[in-house]
């Protein structure tokens, strides 16, 4: 029973340790692939943002040209400013600064809209140079943060302004909770035009612009300063709580951002892949684990079924045996004196009994016969044991020196104390005949029944003293050569010393080998 | 002499039949007083109705193509009867343009689909099958969906075309600029750039503000439509007005004369600068009216004097043989001590126009005043333009009388309806749509 729990332990390391060993390394190769996947990821993500943002500079940058074109041809008086600001289809409001830099456009009295809009430029009235700070300070935002997107805007208007009158470029100013945009130019008089664009209508030509991929396995929005949702696109529906990649848009929507969601499905096809290798692997050893325990369970199966017909066999051959043995006494007790008779009679009846006694070896294997316990004269029984065995010992040639000091009764089962006996002595007449000797004694030491048997025969290797109690385990070599066993023998003695509470050990004695059988002389639990 | 005196003559006369067609295929304009006699000894107000009708097409045959973008609300609102009149209607839409129109098509939800990009309607049963697989779901992306199909129609822009997105939505703008503010300024700006906006709103649930605004600022029409079923019946009044474009980008300047003084225009958007009066509109359509209704304020002036007023300039492209041409009118005042000869010279069609306009001003302020939730103050005000459209019908007497009871009794109505919460949704729509007609004269 141990053995088979053994087994099956073995079976599950067998499967549990290789899967572990993968996974672990599956782990590994998973985290630094899905570093590399995120690194690229986030190369994918950035470029794309830039791209975008990129298209909203190249946007800005053509309106500024398109204006840097056609504002030196402006009539720059009130009336000519006032039929432009009604065509231009992108601007909400327009300036004029002399170059006094005094207001000449919007005139007073002013419309509610225009005085609205000169009380929000108020800073660019006290100083009109804060356009170019502004400039400037963008520019500043490029070197610090290098974006090549950033400068196209402005790359040509700092290189007009460098030791040229005109210049151009953006203004942002927030107006409310949004921003607003400006273009402004400065003509080579030095009158300064500023163009505010209609907020409506710059949110919607970016819109035109950006595209309407619904196919695409992300997700991006634009949002403007005071945080809402200008436009998205992208059929990617981000999962609860997935947090949303921020990416600010340059100069001069810079209070804009840009917002990423996108699954990384890569990464997630190679875990998968990894993670379908591991299932499938741990399917195939699990079979083999299985496999391999059924097989052996099935071989215990068919070795019970095997010990089972044995027995059953040996059971049948249990009456006709001591039928035989009874009429050979009887014969023998009619006997007349003829001694060849004798003999072969006496053969008859040895040979009977060592074969009851085979039986018996193999029933008590197969089947644990129930203990009956009785008061047992040790000594008497061993003497009796003996007895059987003299005339085996005696034809091969072997002195018995029986040193008997036991001296006392024990509680025990005389039938199988007597099969123990039997076993080992039947050992040293088949194996240790050529020790010419053996050395039976029995004492009492250390409350335990000692009973010792001493050959002195070629003894047993140090390796094999535990496995010669094994079932079915012969030593292979010259010893059992030519000598039939079933090698049970010892097995069942030692499970039997086992039942009656004791224990049964074999030691060196060089020459030979001595089987040591101890008994409780208080008699144990049973097992 | 007298041979080749004649023969000039009669080579005149043919050429001014052949002419006068053409001088027949100009828009009318017309510049009228409300009162043109007006009391002598002390300041008057008074309206001058600045009308402009379009000329009759002569056939199918001579209409300005179109370059429409149809930009649908496929929402999850839309679902069932809804979108099924929608796609029907912009069905019908396709079977009434030809191949030199340009069609594009626009879906919008959370986001937006380029369904059709704009294409010459020739291969139709590509259009149709785009048409049909729409589908309703998610949120309603209005701004984003007006903007696709405002880039969709400057790939095609051009003078010699009607130019036009038609929104039709049933749900507010929930993604993306949704304010009516800024989508009155989309519609200034798409506008200027020749791009007119209408805007149907279905049922009771989208903003009529924000739709009126985006309508009104770019010169489209507007309707609401209750009865999903009524959604092809409007789209074919609207096609009938696309369709019918004799001229567009008008410009119309009025310059008042020295004393004059412009007080306000009413229901359509312009310019006040001095004395001078700009307006424009995007387009005119065939045997349609369309007026601006100014007020103006005249100094005192003595008896049998007769002062010029104002000169009216309209610049236009007419569609018709694709010139940019002008047409002018002038309007004078005069003065008199006679009530009667007073009473004699009121232009009965422009008071009765007058006074429906004013009315209409004072529709507006009894709606600002119901969403400010002074329903009495609402009602009473509509109640007194009530009476004050009675009193001018009265006063003129006539046929205009009918006409003016007749509107009052609409405005009655309306009193009535205006403090009640029950389908509050619809009326307000059905006010704001009304309004809309009035200071567009849109036809349906």
């Amino acid at each position: 029973m141990k053995k088979r729990h053994a087994n099956l332990l073995l079976l599950v390391a067998m499967v549990v340790l290789p899967l572990a060993l993968l996974g672990w390394q599956a782990y590994r190769l998973l985290t630094s692939d899905s570093e590399i996947q995120q690194a690229r990821y986030d190369q994918l993500v950035e470029a794309r943002l830039q791209q975008v943002d990129q298209t909203i500079q190249d946007y800005l940058s053509s309106l500024a040209d398109d204006w840097r074109q056609r504002l030196p041809t402006w009539p720059l008086d009130a009336r000519g400013l006032q039929t432009r600001l009604a065509d231009e289809i992108r601007v909400r409001q327009l300036f004029l600064l002399g170059p006094d830099n005094r207001r000449l456009f919007p005139r007073d009295p002013l419309s509610s809209d225009e005085q609205d809009f000169v009380e929000r430029l108020e800073a660019i009235w006290r100083d009109p140079s804060l356009l170019q700070a502004r400039r400037t300070e963008s520019e500043a935002g490029i070197s610090a943060a290098p974006s090549p997107s950033l400068s196209s805007v402005f790359r040509k208007s700092a290189r007009e302004s460098d030791g040229m009158q005109s210049a151009a470029g953006w203004y942002m100013w927030h107006w409310g909770a949004g921003t607003r945009l400006l273009f402004w130019w400065r003509s080579p008089a030095g009158e300064t035009i500023g163009l505010a664009l209609e907020p409506a209508r710059l949110k919607s030509d970016l819109i035109g612009l950006l595209p309407e991929d619904e196919t695409a396995d992300f997700s991006i929005r634009l949002r403007d300063a005071a945080g809402q949702e200008i436009y998205q696109w992208g059929s990617y529906v981000p999962e609860p709580g997935e947090t949303y990649h921020h990416y600010p848009l340059s100069y001069p929507l810079s209070s804009w951002t840009l917002e990423y969601a996108g699954s990384q499905p890569t990464a997630a096809a190679a875990g998968f892949g990894l993670l379908l290798l591991l299932g499938t692997l741990a399917v195939v050893l699990v079979g083999l684990a299985l496999y391999l325990y059924r097989e052996q369970t099935r071989e215990l199966r068919e070795a019970t079924r095997k010990v089972e017909f044995v027995s059953q066999v040996s059971h049948e051959l249990k009456t006709p045996l001591t039928n035989i043995r009874m009429y050979a006494e009887m014969l023998e007790e009619q006997l007349g004196d003829d001694p060849g008779q004798r003999n072969y009679l006496g053969i008859i009846i040895s040979e009977s009994q060592r074969l009851g006694r085979l039986i018996g070896n193999v029933l008590n294997f197969s089947r644990m016969p129930p203990l009956h316990i009785r008061e047992v004269d040790i000594d008497a029984l061993v003497r009796q044991t003996l007895d059987h065995f003299l005339p085996g010992f005696r034809t091969r040639g072997l002195e018995v020196r029986a040193d008997l000091q036991a001296g006392a009764t024990l509680e025990t089962d005389a039938d199988m104390l007597e099969q123990i006996l039997n076993n080992l002595l039947s050992n040293v007449e088949k194996y240790a005949a050529d020790g010419g000797a053996v050395d039976v004694a029995t004492r009492v030491a250390d409350g335990q029944l000692v009973i010792s048997v001493r050959d002195h025969g070629a003894g047993i290797p140090a390796a094999e003293q535990k496995k010669i109690f094994d079932a079915f385990y012969r030593i292979g070599n010259s010893l059992t050569e030519g000598v039939s066993g079933t090698g049970i023998g010892l097995t069942i003695a030692r499970q039997q010393a086992q039942r009656l509470g004791g224990d049964l050990r074999v030691s060196d004695a060089s020459p030979g080998a001595c089987f040591t059988l101890r008994l409780p002389v208080i008699r144990g639990e049973m097992p | 002499m007298k041979k080749n005196a004649f023969t000039t003559l009669f080579l005149l006369f043919l050429t001014s039949l052949f002419a006068l067609p053409a001088q027949g295929r100009q828009i009318e304009l017309r510049a009228e007083l409300g009162t043109p006699v007006v009391e002598a000894g002390r300041e008057h107000t008074t309206f001058l109705k600045i009308s402009l009708t379009g000329f009759e097409l002569s056939g199918p045959e001579e209409r300005t193509p179109a370059n429409i973008a149809l930009v649908l609300d496929e929402s999850g609102s839309m679902t069932g009867e809804k979108l099924e009149e929608a796609k029907e209607a912009a069905l019908l839409a396709v079977d009434l343009l030809d191949e030199d129109d340009i069609l594009s098509v626009i879906s919008y939800d959370s986001h937006v689909k380029v369904l059709v990009p704009a294409t010459r309607v020739a291969d139709k049963r590509e259009i149709r099958r785009a048409i049909r697989a729409m589908k309703a779901d998610g949120q309603t992306a209005l701004f984003a969906g007006v903007s696709k199909g405002a880039r969709e129609v400057r790939k095609f822009i051009d003078k010699e075309r009607v130019n036009r997105i038609i929104l039709l939505s049933d749900g507010q703008a929930n993604v993306g600029p949704s304010t009516a503010t800024e989508l009155g300024e989309l519609g200034m700006s798409l506008g200027k750039e020749g791009i007119s906006v209408t805007t149907i709103g279905l049922g009771a649930g989208y903003n009529e503000d924000l739709m009126a605004n985006l309508a009104g600022y770019s010169d489209g029409n507007h309707a609401f439509v209750d009865d999903p079923e009524d959604l092809v019946k409007i789209f074919n009044y609207e096609f009938g007005d696309v369709l019918s474009v004799v001229a567009q980008d008008l410009l119309i300047r009025i310059e008042l004369r020295d004393g004059i003084r412009p007080l306000r225009i009413l229901g359509r958007h312009g310019q006040i600068l001095g004395r001078e009066v700009t307006t424009r509109m995007n387009q005119l359509y065939s045997d349609q009216e369309k007026y601006i209704l100014l007020e103006v304020e005249v100094p005192e002036g003595m008896a049998n004097e007769t002062r010029d007023l104002a000169n009216v300039t309209v610049s236009y492209r007419n569609m018709a043989n694709s010139r940019q041409e002008d047409v002018t009118d002038k309007v004078t005042v005069s003065y008199s001590a006679s009530d009667e000869e007073i009473a004699r010279s009121r232009n009965r069609e422009v008071v009765t126009t007058a006074t429906k306009q004013v009315a209409n001003e004072m529709s507006k302020q009894a709606l600002q005043l119901r969403d400010e939730g002074k329903r009495e103050e609402a009602q009473s005000l509509l109640n007194s333009s009530a009476d004050f459209v009675r009193a001018q019908g009265a006063m003129l007497g006539g046929e205009e009388k009918e006409q003016l009871e007749a509107f009052s009794a609409e405005v009655e109505s309306e009193a009535e309806a205006i403090t009640l919460d029950e389908e509050w949704d619809k009326t307000r729509k059905s006010i704001r749509a009304k309004q809309y007609r009035q200071d567009t004269q849109q036809n349906y």
